[in-house]
């Protein structure tokens, strides 16, 4: 059914070829740390903007706010922040003719060039469209590099099962009920002799 | 005679009472234990997940309204906190993550819902480049009762618990099973990442891990703090 196996790793491994030589001439070096470990935290919305949108960059832990600045080869101008209350802000946008990429944005403050950084996911117009169509395939999703530890291969899937349970409320509810109609029915035999039956 | 007009009238009329008063209780402690959190209700009927063990997961939500996207993902008991950016799909018909070059972003299918909203949400994310471990290395390891937290565009947060953690292989792999929601009602999340055996002449992994998880809990990103480096 479908695309016979061979051809299957072989789309994929085009995949992943064209994917990173598309990219191969674009600036990046290595991309940035995750940024908890960071003294100045930066994030930059949308983090995957097309070409000529604009952006805004919010920077935290910046002592000063004097001469500081945010700086991407995927700007067309480097971006000057000032305080907003919460930290640093300023906006930018995006370079009309840069290539689609993975860019890093720098901040430098605080005399540093290179205080704090984050980066851009740049996607061409066409990625945007409405209507993606829809997925019928496994995702390709990994290089190999950390392939052969334990924790990639994935635990034995655990047995799980749904169900649909009568609402806890209702169950205090009716045994409620029940209970008191067994005290009730106790109190009247008891106290029913004089009566009459 | 004492004895009987104890058991008639003003006596019969305090038994009444008192039992309306404890069942008005009972129902609404019930009403409270089965509730969500916050101003969000319950979803009636919803499909709950089930541990090995037995025990019930939380009730799911009624699905968030609105036209919000994910702007965030945050796993607290595998350390991911990861930007997320829209996809579509790859050549071969699978959702297509974030570049290599930016292995610690996590990517949504923007043809199908945003986390949050009814249906199954889709996010992917590497588990390693070809040198190192990418953002969801270890998706893997999450259990079912995990909670996956999720920041929207319109300052909401939509929480998950996980119901299934599963690795399917590329050769057993249905699209309808993973990208279609289980219970169609609920607000439904899947993280799905690379795992099996690599194949280095192939360059690529033999199956795919599914985490699935729905709908359990909502809030505010300032009531949390999420947002903070």
């Amino acid at each position: 059914m479908g695309i016979a196996r061979p051809l299957q790793f072989a789309l994929c491994a085009a995949a992943v070829t064209a994917l990173t030589a598309g990219t191969a001439g674009q600036a990046v070096a290595t991309p940035p740390e995750p940024d908890r470990h960071h003294h100045v935290d930066v994030r930059v919305t949308p983090v995957s903007p097309k070409p000529g949108d604009d952006v805004e960059v919010r920077v935290k832990g910046c002592e000063s706010h004097k001469k500081a600045t945010a700086h991407s080869e995927a700007f067309v101008a480097e971006v000057p922040l000032g305080h907003d209350g919460h930290g640093l802000f300023g906006e930018g946008r995006i370079s009309s003719s840069i290539e689609p990429g993975v860019y890093p944005v720098d901040v430098s403050c605080d005399g540093k060039p290179k205080a704090g950084s984050a980066r851009v996911v740049v996607v061409a117009h066409g990625e945007h469209t409405k209507h993606p169509p829809k997925p019928t395939a496994p995702v390709h999703a990994g290089g190999g590099g950390a392939a052969g530890n334990e924790v990639v291969a994935g635990p034995a899937a655990p047995e799980s099962a749904s169900e649909t349970v009568a609402p806890f409320g209702v169950t205090l509810l009716a045994g409620g009920l029940l209970a008191g109609a067994a005290v009730l029915a106790a109190r009247r035999r008891r106290g029913g002799g004089a009566d009459g039956r | 005679m004492a004895a009987e007009a104890r058991s008639t009238g003003a006596g019969r009329l305090t038994s009444v009472l008192a039992w309306t008063v404890l069942l008005l209780a009972l129902w609404v402690w019930g009403k409270d234990l089965t509730g969500g959190e916050g101003s969000h209700g319950v979803l009636a009927d919803g499909t709950r997940g089930q541990l090995s063990d037995g025990r019930l997961l939380p009730p799911p939500l009624e699905p968030l309204g609105g036209s919000a996207t994910p702007l965030r993902v945050e796993i607290a008991s595998i350390g991911v906190r990861a930007d997320i950016i829209p996809r579509g799909v790859d050549a071969d018909g699978g959702v297509e993550p974030p570049p290599y070059e930016a292995p610690d972003i996590a990517g949504w299918y923007r043809g199908g819902p945003s986390p949050g909203a009814e249906g199954a949400a889709l996010l992917v994310g590497h588990v390693d480049t070809e040198t190192d471990r990418a953002v969801f290395y270890n998706l893997s390891s999450m259990e079912p009762g995990g909670e996956v937290t999720v920041v929207r565009s319109d300052g909401s947060t939509a929480t998950f618990t996980v119901e299934a953690v599963e690795v399917i292989d590329r050769d057993d792999f249905d699209p309808d099973a993973v990208y279609g929601a289980h219970d169609a009602r609920r607000a439904e999340l899947r993280l799905i990442t690379c795992g099996g055996t690599f194949d280095p002449d192939r360059r690529s992994y033999s199956a795919n891990v599914v985490v699935s998880a729905y709908l359990t809990a909502t809030g505010d990103v300032d009531d949390a703090a999420t947002y903070q480096a």
